[in-house]
This record gives structure tokens, C-alpha cells and sequence, in this order.
């Protein structure tokens, strides 16, 4: 052992914490980042008066304080991130502070003085065009300046190599497709995994068809260029992110599901704009399936008429049923959680929250957590905006399973799906599988390493093995900077007479608990939040919840996927927080707690044919 | 003589005078532009249409692309006689986007050499600073569930007792998820994973040996420090590739520049202030 040790010590100049050899830690360690976040270089981002640069969001990431646009320096507290990738909206890349550039040919475009004037009618109609040009999928062609756009994606470029510092913190180029065909959300975040792309993006105007994005990555593969696409948002996507046809209504097939898995093997499935996992009118019986719902389009207050196809729960269950009727399975992907920040910079944490569209919701009475002067709850109808804002969640989390803080290894792990979201908590969450999985190895120091030798790591097939039936792990440790653990629950979705059913299972409880038996719940834990206070209670949950599980409901016949849901007890919401530090009650309409949580990349168990 | 004095003070005259110049060489100019052509491509075309498009949400008839053709060639003609008759040069805006042009075409083109190791060496020498290391840590640890411990320290300490008799650490104390062996991670590092309290265990804690029971936010550890490498500047093989992407980027800052420099040699330059005239 120590001879490892020193070889480690030898060969490896400049670590990070948690490695343990020069070619990282075969167990894996948890890195946790953010792969969604825009600049001043985004459209959106600089009418909403943010000023901040790539270089200032990973400076951020990294622990220094950046300014906000509503006149306040804002910093993590808790921790630095190990990964970030400025994701700025390729439509318009740049243009927009080039307008604002009275020696810059764009500002003498006629409406380019209202965007920057003082009077919001003015901006709000100015910003029309740009947002009817990206739903409509369309060049503005005074717009259409392919220079300052290629000036602004080498800036983006050139920040995200310049901050890369190997075994410390990993930085990745990327970009925003900024699809939304009738406001329906098509969003994703373009990553490429090294220090070569392309010399300008593909963008929603050049097709707001995913597939065709999807084929113009593969064409960047063929040259070498390795990249994978994450869409979020499918909240606001009116059921269309996962619908059941391509993208023109026409039947899916093969080669569509193909095209699309060796394109997207990732999700967003929870962000400020809401959380995607799934929705009380989808999963009923799922107690915790109202968490931080959007039930609005994005930038609008157009209602979501339909919730299926727009939540990944959802459409992991669409898959299964594909795959069962036709052998194949356009719906195979892990999962990762982030910010969309347009401030630079990720309010992950629900006591310090500041929004994330710069001026627009950077003061608590902007998001509706504190009453305009003068108003009261009661009496107040709040304007269309600050509905909507109120509605947000602080940010969520990717967490990776990497050998070492590098590139290569953490954009391996994306590929892998080895991954994990969490709502902004830095807990950490392992979940494994297989059919030899040693008894008792919940409670084996070398679980790990047990684990990846006879089972397979979240985001992997288990194939079929006879009537077998499988083992599963699932590890939960708490961030010591959130709260403590409540339960960890495995979600199953399966195929039984042709149709998807789900099913959520509590797996371990705090408290000395065990799940019931027939409703697979644990029992309450009586922890409580002091609403006055936000004060948790003491020796309530766990540092730490394992449990080594087998389905009771396994069939070896039914295809099913199951993931890991982790939940710590319940704290205050950010809105709750805001009310707090005012001085004032907490907005009635909103829910003053909520239980941060992780989920798990899921397994699918794939029977034989 | 005073006909002649009153006619150069006379506007009327200078008016004509400079038309008739002006005449005179836009004639000549005309003379030479006689050949020049202005072509509309096809693809040009299918981009008027398709702008036309755009603006309009239909396809433009034949009528209108036609109109649009003949915009075209007319912006053409203005632009092009603009050019010759030099009204491009007073204007900021043409200025400004002409030299963000150069400078876009113009920068980090040109090809930096490849540094000697001996240009390395030195520039490694002038910027030691940027190189230096924090002091580095490698422990290995155990881990103490407190929910799964009702004496938590009474079976910390017996588990020291068996280490201290050269007990394995694989057979000792819980499982955890963060790894038992850390190896060069600095004081900043462990204070992020397990907090400072246990920090401060390990940076004072002698190489070798096991002690604790320390506190960490997890619970309850006992730590042996393996080594302790101290603060120190990187050796220069171990950092080369940092030091030439840094000396190349300050390479290629001063190619550009040098580009500047070189292009300004081109002209004579004069500024003049208000205290008079400098060059």
C-alpha cells in the first residue's frame, strides 16, 4: 500500500484532493460542476445588463466573487466547482453587446438604441425581434454578421483553454442551441470534449430541427471532433422534447434512435426553470413529484398543456415501450442538473439565492419573495414576470464519477452516463448492479471496487442472465455543507402487457427506519424545519444511507430501467430565506420548504429477445 | 490687381472651380471605371431572396426580386463611387469596421517559433512565482459512522490500539465513500472534503504514525499522515508544457504587436495637440 502511495506521490505533480494514483482513482471520485451558463455574450444575457465575461464565470467557479448586475459582488461560500463550461447562446453570439458599441457597425442598426434605453417598452419590443427571430428560426439579416459572431466564439473558446487547469479544475468549450420552434423549448448545450471545434457553431438558425444538429456532430466526429449534446428544459418543451415521432411527425425508427443516442446520451433534468424529472399529473402516486414544477413555456406565460414528452421519467418510460414493440430505444440517457445562469455565476445555494436573469429578478421583490413597498400578500396580484420567477428553484448540479479531475476523464464519464444531478447539494450518490454482487457487500469496505468487478455503474445495461435476479447498491453521503439524509429511494419503470408502469421504492431510511413492506415507504422521521428561523432539527437523518436491494416485483422478462432518488430532510426555499432576511411572511402561494435531492443516472435491466 | 484679389476671395468662383474639378476627375474616373463590371451572382441572388423572405414571411414575386436585384446594383454603384471619391475615409464607422477586419485577418497569424529549451529555462527563471506549489499532504485515514456507533470513541480508540500494533487500515473502521488514501493534496483541498478541524490534525501530525480520534464533517477519523512535501517551486520538467504554452501566448501577443508596429512604420504619423504638433 504504501508503495502506491509513493508511486503516486512520484508521478503526480499537482492534484486534486480525493486521487490516488498518477492515473487517477480507480473507484472513481465525485467531481461536481455545471455545464449551462451564460455571459454577457449571450443575447439575453446582456439586455438583462450582465456585463460578465467567460473569464469571470470561471473565476466564479473557482471560488472568487464576480459582480451582479443588480450592484452586489456574489461568491460560493460552501465550496468551489470542479468543472465548468460557459454554454453562451450561439444565435446572435455576441452581437447584441456589439450593438451597444457606438463604434461598432451594429449599433446604427435603428432599434439597437432602445434595447440599451432606460424605458422597458422600448427594450421589451426591441428584444421582441431578437426572440421571434429565434422562435421562428429565422436571421434578423441586419443580424447576420458572421464576423463579430466568430470574434465572440473564439472569446468563448479561448477563455474555456485558458482556464483549464488539469487535476484542479476542468473547463470545457461549448455552446447553447437555442431551438424553440413556437416557444415550444428544444434547448440544448453543445459540449465538445478538447481543445478543437469547429469555427463557428451550428445554430437553431441554421435549423431548429435537433436532427439536423444531430448530423452536423456527426460530421464534426468524422473530423475528430468528439461532442455530445444535453437538452434541458424539456419542462417547457409542451411535451415535444420526447415526443413519440421525429422532430416532422413522421414515425421513428432505427436510425433516428441511433442518431440520437450516439448524440445525446445525457439529460438536464433540473435547473432554475424548474425540474424535468416528473410531474404530479404523471407519476400520482410519487409523493415527492411536485418538486419545483415550471408549468409555463420559457421567456412566456403561455400555460404547458401537455406533460408527457416533456418530463425524463416520462420519456425513459417511452423508451422502454419503443424498444419492447420495435428494438429500439431513442430515450437511453443518464442524467445531469445545472444552473442556466445568466449572471456568470450559479445560485446553488438556497440561502444566499440571487436569481439568474440579471436585473430582472436580483432583488427579492423582483421573484416575489418579499411584497413590493407598500403591498401586502393579500392584496397584491403580482405582474406576469415575477409570477413566473417566483416559481423558479435555486440550481442544480452535475455530479460525475471520474478517475481524475481532467478532461478527458470527466467528458468520459458524461459519455458513460456515470453521472448524477442533484438540486444544488453536493451530496454524492453511487448505485450498482449485478448478479454477483457479494452478500453483504453493502457493509464491505471494498464495495467499490467490488462493485465495478461484478456489476455494472449507473448509466449501464444489465443484460439478462437466465431468471437471475440482480443485486443493486445504492450509497448516499450527505454535503456537509446541506442538510442531512431522509431516505434513498430506487424509482422503477417497467413494461408489463406492452404499457410503461412506474413505481418508487424507499430503500433506506434514517433514523434507525426500515421501509414498510408492501408500501415500501419508510416511516416519518420527524424532522422538522423552525419557519421563523430556518432552523433544522439536530440528530435528525444520516450522514450517510446504503443498502444493498433486490426487486421484490422483478420479472426476468420485463424490460425496466431503476434509478436512485436521494432526499435530505426537509430546509427552507430560497423564497422563504428572502422572507426571512425582510422581515416579512413568507409568500403564501409558494412552498416555504423543500427537500433538496440527487438523482442517480438510471440501469436498465434488458431482458433477451 | 484688385478685380483679381476680389475675384479668389470670391465663394461663386471657388464653388465653380472646385465643380469644375470635381468633374474633371470623376470624367476621368468614369473613363477608367468604363470596364469595370458589377456582377450579381446567382448566389447573391438566392440571398436577396432569401432575406426578402425574412422580412417579408413569402416568397417575393418576380417583380419584387427583381426590385430587389435593382437595390442592389444601385447600393453597388453608390458604395463603389463612394470608394473613388474618397468618402469612405472620414467616416468612423467605415474606419472602425475596416480595422477590426485587419485585425481579425491580421492576428495571431503569425507563426511563433518554436522556443529553445534555453528560452524556456529563462522565461520558467522570470516567472518562478506562477509556478510554485502549495505544501502537499498523502495520509491514509479510517472512517467512524457515528449512526452506526454507540461508542463511537471507546471504538475509535481500541481501532487506533490494533493500527498502532500494525493492524492493516483495509480491515479497519467503516465504509466510506471519499477515498482512505489521499495522496499531494493541500491543506486547501482536505479542508473542502472533510473541514478544518481535521485539517489541522493532519498538517500537525508527524509522518508515520497513527493517531486521533479527529472530527471531520462526516464523523470521526483516525489519520496517519504518510508524507509531508513542503511548499516549493516546480521543478522545470515537470511543469515545461505549462511554461511553453504561457511563453507561446506571450510570443504570439508580441507577434501581434510587433505586426502594429511594423504597419505603423509604413506611415508618418502625426498628432497634433494643442500644444502643438509631435510626430
Amino acid at each position: 500500500m504504501r508503495t502506491r502511495i509513493l508511486a503516486g506521490a512520484v508521478a503526480a505533480v499537482l492534484l486534486a484532493g480525493g486521487v490516488t494514483a498518477a492515473e487517477g482513482n480507480r473507484d472513481r471520485n465525485a467531481y461536481f460542476g455545471d455545464l449551462h451558463v451564460h455571459t454577457k455574450l449571450s443575447f439575453d444575457a446582456y439586455i438583462f445588463n450582465v456585463r460578465a465575461t467567460p473569464d469571470d464565470a470561471y473565476r466564479y467557479a473557482r471560488g472568487e466573487s464576480v459582480h451582479h448586475a443588480s450592484g452586489y459582488d456574489v461568491r460560493l461560500t460552501d465550496a468551489p466547482l470542479d468543472f465548468l463550461a460557459v454554454t453562451d447562446h450561439s444565435e446572435y453570439l455576441g452581437i447584441v453587446p456589439a450593438m451597444n458599441d457606438p463604434q461598432h457597425p451594429l449599433s446604427k442598426i435603428p432599434y439597437a438604441p432602445d434595447l440599451f434605453s432606460t424605458d422597458p417598452a422600448k427594450i421589451t419590443n426591441a428584444f421582441q425581434q431578437l426572440g421571434a427571430s429565434l422562435r421562428s428560426g429565422k436571421y434578423l439579416p441586419e443580424l447576420k454578421d458572421f464576423d463579430t459572431m466568430r470574434s465572440a466564439w473564439r472569446t468563448v473558446i479561448d477563455s474555456a483553454d485558458r482556464n483549464y487547469v488539469p487535476r484542479k479544475f476542468t473547463t470545457f468549450r461549448g455552446y447553447e442551441y437555442t431551438s424553440a420552434p413556437d416557444g415550444q423549448n428544444l434547448h440544448r448545450n453543445v459540449i465538445f470534449s478538447g481543445a478543437r471545434t469547429p469555427d463557428l457553431p451550428f445554430t437553431a438558425l441554421e435549423s431548429q430541427n435537433p436532427e439536423e444538429l444531430w448530423r452536423w456532430m456527426d460530421g464534426q466526429r468524422k473530423q475528430g471532433i468528439e461532442v455530445l449534446a444535453i437538452p434541458h428544459n424539456s419542462n417547457g418543451s409542451d411535451g415535444r422534447m420526447f415526443q413519440r415521432t421525429q422532430f416532422d411527425g413522421r414515425p421513428m425508427d432505427r436510425a433516428y434512435a441511433e442518431l440520437r443516442a450516439r448524440n445525446e446520451p445525457l439529460a438536464e433534468i433540473t435547473q432554475v426553470k424548474g425540474t424535468s424529472e416528473t410531474h404530479p399529473s404523471l407519476s400520482p402516486n410519487d409523493e415527492w413529484s411536485s418538486f419545483e414544477i415550471m408549468d409555463t413555456y420559457i421567456g412566456s406565460a403561455t400555460k404547458v398543456t401537455k406533460f408527457a414528452g416533456g418530463y425524463v421519467r416520462d420519456a425513459l418510460k417511452t423508451g422502454l415501450e419503443f424498444d419492447q414493440a420495435q428494438g429500439f430505444n431513442p430515450y437511453h440517457f443518464g442524467f445531469v442538473g445545472a444552473s442556466d445562469t445568466h449572471n456568470a455565476a450559479g445560485s446553488f445555494e438556497e440561502n444566499r439565492y440571487f436569481g439568474k436573469v440579471g436585473i430582472l429578478d436580483g432583488k427579492p421583490e423582483q421573484r416575489g419573495s418579499v411584497p413590493p413597498a407598500g403591498k401586502t400578500w393579500e392584496k397584491d396580484e403580482p405582474p406576469v414576470s415575477v409570477a413566473r420567477y417566483q416559481t423558479w428553484g435555486s440550481a442544480g448540479l452535475t455530479g460525475v464519477w471520474a478517475e481524475e479531475n481532467t478532461r478527458e476523464s470527466i467528458f468520459a464519464a458524461l459519455r458513460r452516463k456515470e453521472t448524477f444531478a442533484t438540486s444544488g447539494t453536493r451530496m454524492r450518490v453511487r448505485f450498482f448492479a449485478g448478479y454477483d454482487l457479494p452478500d453483504g457487500i453493502e457493509n464491505r469496505r471494498d464495495m467499490v471496487s467490488q462493485s465495478y468487478a461484478h456489476g455494472v455503474a449507473m448509466g449501464s445495461d444489465l443484460l439478462q442472465r437466465g431468471t437471475s435476479a440482480p443485486r443493486f447498491l445504492a450509497w448516499a453521503l450527505r454535503d456537509p455543507h446541506s442538510g442531512w439524509l431522509q431516505r434513498v429511494q430506487i424509482v422503477k419503470g417497467w413494461i408489463e402487457g406492452g404499457k410503461a408502469q412506474e413505481r418508487v421504492f424507499d430503500v433506506a431510511c434514517s433514523d434507525g427506519l426500515t421501509p414498510d413492506k408492501t408500501t415500501h415507504r419508510c416511516g416519518d422521521n420527524g424532522a422538522t424545519v423552525d419557519l421563523r428561523t430556518c432552523a433544522v432539527s439536530e440528530n435528525k437523518g444520516a450522514v450517510e444511507l446504503r443498502a444493498a436491494w433486490s426487486d421484490p416485483t422483478f420479472d426476468p422478462n420485463q424490460r425496466a430501467f431503476y434509478y436512485v432518488r436521494v432526499l435530505e430532510n426537509p430546509s427552507c426555499r430560497w423564497s422563504t430565506w428572502d422572507a426571512i432576511r425582510a422581515g416579512v411572511e413568507p409568500n403564501p402561494k409558494l412552498a416555504r420548504t423543500i427537500q433538496e435531492r440527487a438523482w442517480s443516472s438510471p440501469i436498465w435491466y434488458v431482458p433477451q429477445r | 490687381m484688385n478685380f483679381l484679389r476680389a475675384a479668389v476671395r470670391e465663394p461663386l468662383l471657388h464653388f465653380v472651380l472646385i465643380g469644375a474639378l470635381l468633374f474633371a476627375v470623376t470624367a476621368l474616373r468614369q473613363k477608367q471605371a468604363e470596364h469595370a463590371e458589377i456582377r450579381i451572382t446567382a448566389g447573391e441572388v438566392a440571398q436577396l431572396a432569401a432575406f426578402w423572405e425574412t422580412q417579408a414571411q413569402r416568397k417575393p414575386t418576380a417583380e419584387e426580386l427583381r426590385g430587389a436585384i435593382e437595390e442592389r446594383i444601385d447600393e453597388e454603384v453608390l458604395a463603389r463611387e463612394a470608394v473613388r471619391l474618397g468618402l469612405d475615409r472620414d467616416d468612423v464607422i467605415v474606419r472602425r469596421r475596416l480595422a477590426q477586419k485587419m485585425a481579425f485577418v491580421s492576428d495571431d497569424l503569425a507563426i511563433v517559433a518554436e522556443p529553445s529549451e534555453a528560452e524556456l529555462r529563462e522565461y520558467f527563471d522570470a516567472h518562478r512565482e506562477t509556478y510554485t506549489t502549495p505544501d502537499l499532504y498523502a495520509l491514509r485515514h479510517v472512517y467512524f459512522n457515528p449512526d452506526r456507533h454507540k461508542t463511537l470513541d471507546a471504538d475509535a480508540q481500541r481501532a487506533l490500539q490494533r493500527l498502532s500494533r500494525g493492524a492493516n487500515a483495509d480491515d479497519v473502521g467503516d465504509p466510506f465513500m471519499l477515498p482512505r488514501e489521499l495522496a499531494d493534496v493541500s491543506r486547501e483541498d482536505i479542508v473542502r472534503d472533510f473541514g478544518s478541524s481535521f485539517a489541522d490534525a493532519v498538517t500537525g501530525s508527524t509522518p508515520g504514525s497513527w493517531s486521533g480520534p479527529v472530527r471531520s464533517s462526516f464523523g470521526v477519523h483516525l489519520i496517519k499522515l504518510e508524507s509531508h512535501t513542503p511548499s516549493s517551486a516546480a521543478r522545470f520538467e515537470d511543469v515545461r508544457d505549462n511554461v511553453r504554452e504561457a511563453f507561446l501566448a506571450q510570443r504570439q501577443r508580441e507577434a501581434n504587436a510587433a505586426l502594429r508596429t511594423k504597419l505603423r512604420q509604413q506611415y508618418k504619423i502625426v498628432v497634433e495637440t494643442a500644444e502643438g504638433t509631435g510626430s
